[in-house]
């Protein structure tokens, strides 16, 4: 879960800072160096834990990073990070602006500098850019619309700048976490006109998904004008910020593999079973590289049609497992889609028991399910064969899962 | 105005005040979970897509026996833990667990009451 490889591979042990969130790595390549993004989020939706996580993946990968702190202790900041399975190292450095103001009395140590005076903005000003002298890769400021509150906007924006200059002539580059309050526009707009790149975290409430999402705004150093999606995520303990699919939906005819899918592919799948057979539904949560989905399975039999349509409902891509053996249930396969109203979407086909005796090979297969070539085919094989019990969901192979979730994936991002 | 999330979290709040009431939970009518008031180790999205499930297929039971009014709860009982799946328009569905041993007619009363305001809610 600690590391991070986007699904084109980013490199580990980069010099340069990362996002260690999917989907922002991919589309902003990390963050290069003298660089400033704002994490601008709106009062419902919290932004800390993209701290965290920015935070974590760069001390893991040897970046040092200094954090400006006057959201909380650090005692708290520490524990809250430990609660997402992010623990601190000797690459971070906190600045303590939060103590003074409690007046609880913090001790300074190697790796948390306190600030005796929070109230005096000069004081806060000099130390964080003197620190950066000391070869920071990243600084991190939680919460720049908490210095804005604390002082005055006017503040936020010039020490914004300094801190601009700062990262520019060191080769660093910072991350500001700012919530918007309501704050006059102007100022937010000068605020956004100063920064590289601003990523926004906001709720969405459409229809029956109640979530939360990110977006690139914009962004200086990606060099096409390509437009970016907002995308769903979740924040989880232990994990951190996950891309989410609400709903993956798992259809195709009997006893071609559907729960063994969702059994190999997710960590805790939960079936409703009689006798080997899915009567209602499976039900899995799948962690994979960044991203997290909840995948439905159906039931495969026709008697079960009533339910199909229920099931696919809210659904954003579908996965269609086959059994490569039995091409007289393809037509069954194509009706199940139909059944389910999920025809047209993103969907990866899975032929599984690709290697029993009598399986048809890709080529076939795409022919007579009469797939366009656009459509992604993923072979899959049980683990073991000998371990196949018709009563017990199988354990698939872990690369065919992984092709096809990955092939997914990428279609719906 | 408050958003539709915080409304329905007020709706189960408000709920939760009941006797008896140990969990509650809105969730759409295809399994998924939009809020909850829930036990720190229960999985809401597992959780709403069984009881989504539940009441697809009672529904879909009752229709075949004839029956010409929709759905209006489904109930599931041990002898610890008893959860009504209460219908809120065609959206929604409202669950709530609630201890068997306790007053029912007046819950039953209570999360028709709330049932029908989160379908107002969800018709904004």
């Amino acid at each position: 879960m600690v590391e991070y490889k986007g699904l084109d591979g980013i490199q580990e042990n980069d010099v340069d800072p990362y996002f260690g969130i999917a989907k922002l790595d991919e589309q902003l390549k990390g963050i290069p160096s003298k660089k400033l993004v704002l994490i601008s989020a709106s009062p419902s939706v919290g932004n800390e834990v993209f701290g965290y996580q920015i935070i974590h993946k760069n001390i893991t990968s040897g970046v040092k990073v200094l954090i400006l702190l006057n959201r909380t202790s650090p005692q708290s900041y520490l524990t809250e990070m430990k609660e997402y399975d992010f623990p601190a190292n000797d690459n971070m450095c906190i600045i303590d602006a939060y103590s003074g103001i409690t007046g609880i009395k913090s001790d300074e140590t190697d790796h948390i500098k306190v600030i005796s005076n929070p109230y005096d903005k000069e004081e806060v000003k000099t130390k964080v850019l003197k620190e950066l002298d000391n070869g920071y890769g990243l600084l991190v400021v939680d919460s720049l619309s908490l210095l804005a509150d604390f002082f005055d906007f006017s503040f936020a924006i010039s020490f914004m700048n300094d801190i601009k200059k700062a990262v520019i002539g060191k080769d660093s580059a910072a991350v500001l976490l700012f919530t918007d309050w309501g704050y006059e526009k102007e100022n937010v707009d000068k605020l956004l006109s100063n920064v590289n790149s601003t990523i926004e975290v906001k709720g969405i409430e459409k229809r029956v998904i109640f979530g939360q999402y990110f977006a690139v705004l914009n962004c200086d150093w990606v060099g096409e004008k390509q437009a970016f999606s907002s995308v769903l995520f979740k924040a989880i303990k232990p994990g951190g910020i996950k891309v989410y699919f609400p709903k993956i939906l798992v259809t195709g005819p009997t006893d071609a593999g559907k729960s063994s899918f969702i059994h190999s592919a997710s960590r805790n799948a939960v079936s409703v079973d009689k006798l080997g057979g899915t009567i209602a539904l499976d039900h899995g949560s799948v962690d994979f590289q960044g991203y997290r989905a909840d995948l439905f399975g159906t039931p495969g039999q026709e008697r079960f049609d009533p339910l199909l349509k229920m099931l696919g409902g809210e659904a954003i891509g579908v996965f269609l497992v086959v059994d490569s053996t039995k091409p007289e249930q393809f037509p069954r396969a194509v009706e199940m889609l139909r059944k389910t109203e999920t025809y047209g979407l993103p969907v990866v086909v899975i032929a599984n028991k690709a290697d029993l005796k009598g399986a048809l090979k890709k080529e076939e297969i795409r022919e007579k399910l009469h797939l366009d070539s656009a459509i992604a085919l993923v072979q899959t094989v049980a683990e073991d064969l000998s371990k196949v019990d018709p009563n017990q969901p199988t354990k698939l192979k872990e690369n065919g899962i992984t092709e096809a979730l990955s092939s997914l994936f990428k279609q719906l991002t | 105005m408050a958003t539709k999330s915080e409304q329905l979290k007020s709706v189960l709040q408000r709920l939760s005040t009941v006797g008896g009431i140990k969990a509650s939970a809105v969730i759409s009518a295809n399994g998924l979970p939009m809020v909850s008031l829930m036990p720190e180790d229960v999985d809401p999205n597992t959780f709403a897509a069984m009881l989504a499930s539940m009441v697809g297929s009672a529904e879909t039971a009752i229709k075949s026996l004839g029956a010409k009014n929709t759905l209006e709860r489904v109930v599931a009982e041990s002898k610890d833990i008893r959860v009504v799946a209460v219908q809120a328009g065609v959206d929604a569905i409202l669950t709530i667990m609630i201890d068997p041993n306790t007053n029912y007619g007046l819950i039953l009363l209570e999360s028709k009451k709330a049932s029908d305001e989160i379908a107002g809610i969800m018709k904004q």
